[in-house]
């Protein structure tokens, strides 16, 4: 009896450990996933919630937009040509010419040669902002001032683009310094985002209410006003005329 | 033959044998109950536990998710704009940055030996990284000049006072060579120069600067009017350092 017992109790005791481990095991497993998950959502919230995004959160969508100005994510060669013209009326520096360096592309970068003329303050001008104050990012690769070029300077110079990032799986993190040289960047290009306008329609125009009648009525203001509707809406009596 | 009586002394001795046996069995049955039991118990409290962490987790995910909910968007921009950001300074790296390096010759060719231009070594620095009192640029200013160009034909080349040196050729890459030549008609005003760019205000700029040549010019323009006039020409070729505004700042 006690032999059977004890066999039976031996044999309980490691099936509970056996089954059990393996339970206790898979709730470790979820239990470390769910803190791996619990601490990614603080980090979320704790950036999402802190002061600085709370009092930044105006400013957002500007400098998206800032940003999607000065790198686009296809490129556009209008943008290229506004932005110099821009950048030369801002600067005084007045730019003559420009072309294309095929050769010197690249996926994310085109490079343009550009000449100009301009006296020292305004070469200084365009030196200081070229970078913003175009509305587009620019660099310089080089710089030439040479006789053979009659006074001008040629400069070469970079756009840039890059498309758009997954941002499903990008890390979030909040960069206090990239949002201190945005709003730098801000002032210098002087961004401003215009509000859609409608265009005011001047309603005081003359109409005719019987459309067949060749007498046009005196402008009048559109109003509510039933009496004159139903009068105005009586067909004219046109005279018999005699065949 | 029939047994018909026991013998008690034999038997006796088998039986204790038998009975100590049973009697170390009976202890190693109730030891065995209390390790189960006992297993029973830690299973039952450690998955009690778990569980407990495991909703204590969930609730507060579920909590986290809901504060959430309304901040996509601000997310989705936040990381938008970090990444748009550090692309932007990945390709600032490319730039020549020449407004220093530029300052610096212009600074150099307004030196005169009458100590009035040389500045501190602080008022150079500044001048070359171009940290002036008024850093706003005066846009309207410069479209009403703009309509002046065209009369002026401004170029860098000469300014308008003639005892400057000019600035003839002048090209920088990103690699931040440099090649440049200055002209000079005043043969105190190219001295001054020459020693500016000998002294370590000026030297402390490049990893290594070269004289690529020297002319001297007579103007045929002065010759026809009767008197000579001179050109010093300079060309030098060199690399400058890397200048950061935060190093001086």
């Amino acid at each position: 009896m006690f032999i059977i017992t004890s066999i039976i109790l031996i044999f309980l005791i490691i099936f509970i450990h056996l089954y059990n481990s393996q339970i206790i095991n898979e709730n470790n497993l979820k239990i470390s996933e769910l803190e791996k998950e619990v601490q990614k959502y603080e980090n979320r919230s704790r950036i999402l919630n802190s002061p600085f995004t709370q009092s930044n959160k105006e400013e957002l969508e500007s400098y998206v937009q800032i940003l999607n100005l000065l790198i686009p994510n296809t490129e556009d060669f209008f943008s290229i040509i506004y932005s110099l013209e821009t950048l030369s009326k801002k600067t005084g520096f007045n730019i003559s010419s420009y072309k294309v360096n095929l050769k010197k592309n690249t996926k994310n970068k085109i490079s343009i040669s550009i000449l100009g003329t301009g006296n020292q303050e305004y070469f200084m001008n365009f030196l200081k902002s070229y970078n913003f104050a175009g509305g587009r990012f620019i660099t310089i690769d080089n710089i030439e001032l040479t006789p053979q070029f009659s006074g001008l300077i040629k400069l070469d110079v970079s756009f840039y683009t890059k498309s758009s990032v997954d941002i499903k799986n990008a890390p979030l993190v909040l960069n206090q310094k990239a949002f201190d040289e945005l709003s730098k960047i801000k002032n210098k290009i002087n961004f401003q985002l215009m509000e859609n306008q409608e265009p005011e329609i001047d309603t005081n125009y003359t109409k005719k209410s019987n459309p067949f009648s060749i007498k046009t009525e005196p402008q009048t203001t559109l109003g509510p006003s039933p009496i004159n509707a139903t009068e105005s809406a009586k067909p004219t009596e046109e005279p018999e005329k005699d065949l | 033959m029939k047994k018909t009586k026991i013998n008690l002394l034999v038997n006796k001795q088998d039986y204790q044998k038998v009975e100590k046996y049973f009697y170390i069995l009976r202890y190693i049955t109730i030891f065995l109950i209390i390790i189960f039991a006992l297993s029973l118990a830690y299973v039952f409290i450690q998955l009690r536990n778990q569980n407990a962490k495991i909703n204590t987790l969930s609730n507060k995910k579920k909590s986290l998710l809901e504060s959430l909910i309304n901040k996509e968007e601000d997310e989705a921009k936040i990381i938008f704009i970090n990444n748009k950001f550090n692309t932007l300074k990945k390709f600032e790296e490319e730039d020549v940055k020449a407004l220093p390096y530029y300052n610096l010759l212009i600074t150099a060719l307004s030196q005169n030996s009458t100590n009035e231009d040389i500045g501190t070594s602080e008022q150079i620095e500044k001048d070359i990284l171009g940290i002036s009192e008024n850093e706003s640029t005066k846009s309207a200013d410069i479209s009403e000049d703009n309509s002046k160009l065209a009369t002026e034909s401004a170029t860098i080349k000469k300014s308008s006072k003639f005892e400057l040196g000019s600035l003839e050729i002048f090209k920088l890459d990103k690699e931040r060579n440099v090649e440049f030549t200055v002209t000079f008609n005043n043969l105190t005003r190219f001295i001054d120069f020459i020693s500016f760019i000998e002294s370590n205000k000026f030297l402390k700029y490049f990893e290594h600067l070269t004289i690529n040549g020297f002319n001297l010019t007579h103007s045929t323009k002065s010759q026809s009017l009767g008197f000579e006039k001179e050109n010093y020409k300079l060309s030098l070729k060199g690399k400058f350092i890397k200048i950061n505004e935060e190093e001086i700042n």
